[in-house]
């Protein structure tokens, strides 16, 4: 039977309220009220746990993932007050598993392989793609994915996006069925009868002469090119600027900035995101940058962005030999929201051109990608899944 | 001569004594012999200076010049870095003035609507003499004051409506629908306005298959409304307006075309824009907030639609939008009717 979505959302003042208004519109729509899957979206804004309540008390019993954000999207595009989305997909041909690997922040890579080994467990042999949601303010997001493919196998398709907490840097959410968790990664295997499509572009420019990393350990870049890893921004952004960069969040600052390197499977320089800055000029990213790495700094241009979006979309249409799509999920990146600003829909309409502005669409503005290097997952051995920062993932499901 | 140069030449000679050191222990040298290395060597010097340094020296100047251009490069990146960070900033400001000012504007349009509810309400009891009798002047000075009270609460509900559809309020809940029933619907409510200035409407077909399209029917129903209201208000007295829809594959295409007043050459590229009324529409019709098309615009885009116009002044308007049809097209038979 084929597979029939909607999307509910809601904001307010009151959390319980809010989930359940989101989820009545999206079983509403459905116009189904025992679906097999609900995925939910949540602004920080609200009380987790009221929320989740709110959102449980209309569909009890029905297997629940979901993230907080720094934006949630929808059908109607990206919504800019505070709200909660709520995807209800009812899918008899495929089968819905859910794992969460806790305390990131002890050992990312160990938290990764729990998620999945507990989703393997369960879906056995029949597991086809993996969604991760995982917390990178704990811990190094390239390792939770890494765990992740420990468990099921070095070439898995994998997507995902890292929650969010509406661009604070300071605490994020994830949740399975009634339950709220933090510092965690939740993972939700498909297995059966459908068929997927995974577009991953950024579209970002690098700019400058290319440099070295000639000091890093895992997610933190200690020297570039033998000076203090922050002097690259300090050498572009000025005097002035430079001073701010090491009181504020470097997140806030350095973001529509990021780093790019080259790495092999995929044309495009793969982007990380500076997070944090230490008296010693270290930079922290959201993933690692291997020591000998060439990077160069990027910036974001919308035309391009947008180009980029739609055709991830295509590329992610193309894959479904076919078949009409029926869901969309996008892991958009915050920083793809502060380089549109209102214009954020944009990017979105452009995604809904190439897949059909009617297919029921949710997402999120994260703080990392989770995909496989340019998209791939039609020939399994060359299906690289990787962290990725500033790109837009765009999954989309078919019968 | 350069260094390169130097280099070139003393490797050679070193080369040239050498061969002719191992050609004398050999044996195999005599005065003809080291003549002719001396020759080959003068001739390979000569080849050098004129073919292969002048190219070198063009390279080492390419490359020279590369060098500068990276840096030129590296510093103006730099610089317009700096520059794009210092506009993002100035942007983030004014983004936050403009929600300022947008609060503001919907706060003062609240507490308005409620005092201009309230003044409609009395007025309309005197003038239905519900508070004794009116004389005619009495009554017709009434009449201008509830028809000014009106265009406040007009404005002032257009004001709303824009606000919130810049901070994004507006709600749009997607389905498919007929566009022709939707048509038909507002065509109902309109034809009064109409019929009173004996305008015609027209539907250009029956529009028999026409595919549902998907939308947002509340927004989409304004949309219609606002577009036939301006026809009929800025045409003459027994004038003509046409409806048509066609169908573009993946989007169906509506136009409402009339035969009023039109719009000026150098007014065109303003329309759209807020507060913005143009010339001849003012003195034609007082009425009106310059807002209508504003919105019509932004609700028409927020449903994955465009909107345009042709026109000529003195010979009428052609309004065009278009609304998607979405991939699971579903096919609806639905015969129009004519209004007038």
């Amino acid at each position: 039977m084929a597979i029939q979505a909607s999307v509910g959302r809601s904001q307010g003042d009151d959390s319980y309220t809010v989930g359940a208004n989101a989820c009545q519109d999206a079983i509403n729509q459905l116009g189904i009220n025992d679906p097999d899957l609900l995925i939910v979206f949540s602004s920080v804004k609200y009380d987790q746990q009221k929320m989740l309540d709110g959102v449980r008390s209309v569909a009890q019993g029905t297997l629940l993932v979901g993230s907080s954000t720094s934006g949630e999207i929808t059908t109607q595009g990206p919504l800019k007050d505070n709200s909660v989305a709520v995807m209800a997909i009812k899918s008899p041909g495929i089968k819905y598993f859910s794992g969460v690997g806790e305390n990131v922040a002890a050992g990312p890579r160990a938290a990764g392989k729990i998620a999945a080994d507990q989703v393997k467990e369960k879906a056995g042999a029949d597991l086809k793609a993996f969604v991760m949601l995982p917390d990178v303010l704990a811990g190094n997001g390239a390792e939770t994915v890494r765990g992740v493919l420990d468990s099921l196998g070095a070439h898995f398709p994998v997507v995902g996006g890292a929650s969010g907490d509406d661009f604070a840097f300071k605490k994020t959410y994830q949740y399975v069925d009634g339950k709220v968790y933090s510092g965690s990664v939740v993972g939700l295997g498909m297995g059966g009868d459908f068929k997927i499509g995974i577009g991953v572009k950024h579209g970002w420019i690098p700019v400058g002469e290319p440099l070295t990393v000639t000091k890093s350990e895992g997610s933190v870049i200690h020297e570039i090119d033998g000076k203090p890893a922050i002097k690259i921004y300090e050498d572009y952004f000025g005097e002035e600027e430079a001073k701010v960069l090491r009181t504020e969040v470097l997140a806030k600052l350095a973001i529509t900035y990021p780093l790019g390197m080259k790495v092999a499977g995929s044309d495009e320089l793969l982007i990380r995101d500076p997070l944090t800055v230490n008296e010693k000029g270290s930079i922290t990213c959201a993933a690692e940058i291997p020591e000998g790495s060439e990077i160069r700094l990027m910036v974001g241009s919308r035309e391009e962005a947008v180009k980029m979006a739609k055709i991830a979309a295509q590329s992610a249409v193309d894959q479904l030999g076919g078949s009409k799509p029926k869901a969309v999920i996008i892991f958009n990146c915050i920083a793809r929201n502060k380089l549109f600003g209102d214009k954020s829909g944009e990017e979105i309409k452009a995604i809904q051109e190439a897949i059909g502005v009617d297919v029921p669409l949710i997402g999120f503005y994260t703080y990392g990608e989770q995909a496989p290097l340019g998209g791939e997952v039609r020939n399994i051995e060359k299906c690289n899944s990787a962290f990725h920062n500033e790109t837009v993932v765009i999954c989309v499901l078919a019968d | 001569m350069n260094s390169t140069s130097y280099k070139f030449y003393s490797i050679l000679l070193l080369i040239l004594v050498i061969l002719t050191e191992i050609m004398m222990l050999l044996g195999i040298s005599n005065t003809a012999s080291i003549l002719t290395s001396c020759l080959l060597f003068f001739c390979i010097i000569l080849a050098y200076r004129f073919a292969v340094l002048p190219d070198i020296h063009r390279v080492e100047d390419q490359l020279k010049k590369l060098q500068q251009n990276a840096n030129d490069y590296g510093v103006g990146t730099r610089l317009l870095i700096r520059r794009d960070l210092e506009l993002s900033r100035a942007n983030e400001k004014l983004r936050d003035v403009d929600e300022l000012k947008s609060n503001f504007i919907s706060i003062v349009a609240h507490q308005l609507r409620t005092p201009l509810s309230g003044i409609k309400w009395m007025l309309d009891m005197i003038i239905n003499g519900e508070m004794g009798e009116l004389n005619n002047d009495q009554k017709t000075f009434l009449m201008k004051s509830y028809e000014s009270n009106n265009r406040m609460i007009n404005l002032v509900n257009d004001m709303l409506s824009t606000d919130r559809i810049q901070s994004g309020k507006v709600h749009y809940g997607f389905t498919y629908l007929s566009i022709i029933d939707l048509l038909d619907s507002v065509l109902f409510e309109v034809s009064p306005a109409a019929v009173k200035k004996n305008i015609t409407i027209e539907l250009k077909s029956k529009f028999m298959g026409m595919p549902q399209a998907y939308v947002d029917p509340e927004t989409m129903r304004a949309v219609i409304q606002n577009l036939l209201e301006n026809a009929i208000k800025y045409t003459i007295v027994g004038g003509k307006i046409e409806v048509d829809v066609q169908n573009k594959r993946d989007h169906l295409e509506v136009s409402i075309k009339d035969n009023g007043i039109g719009i000026p050459e150098d007014e065109k590229a303003k329309l759209f824009s807020r507060f913005f009324r143009a010339a001849n529409a003012i003195k034609f019709e007082t009425d009106g907030s310059g807002l209508g098309l504003y919105i019509t615009k932004a609700i028409v885009e927020a449903n994955r639609g465009k909107i345009w116009f042709e026109s000529e002044v003195g010979r009428g308007s052609t309004f065009y939008f278009t609304v998607p049809l979405g991939i699971i097209n579903k096919t609806v038979n639905k015969s129009a009717t004519t209004t007038t």
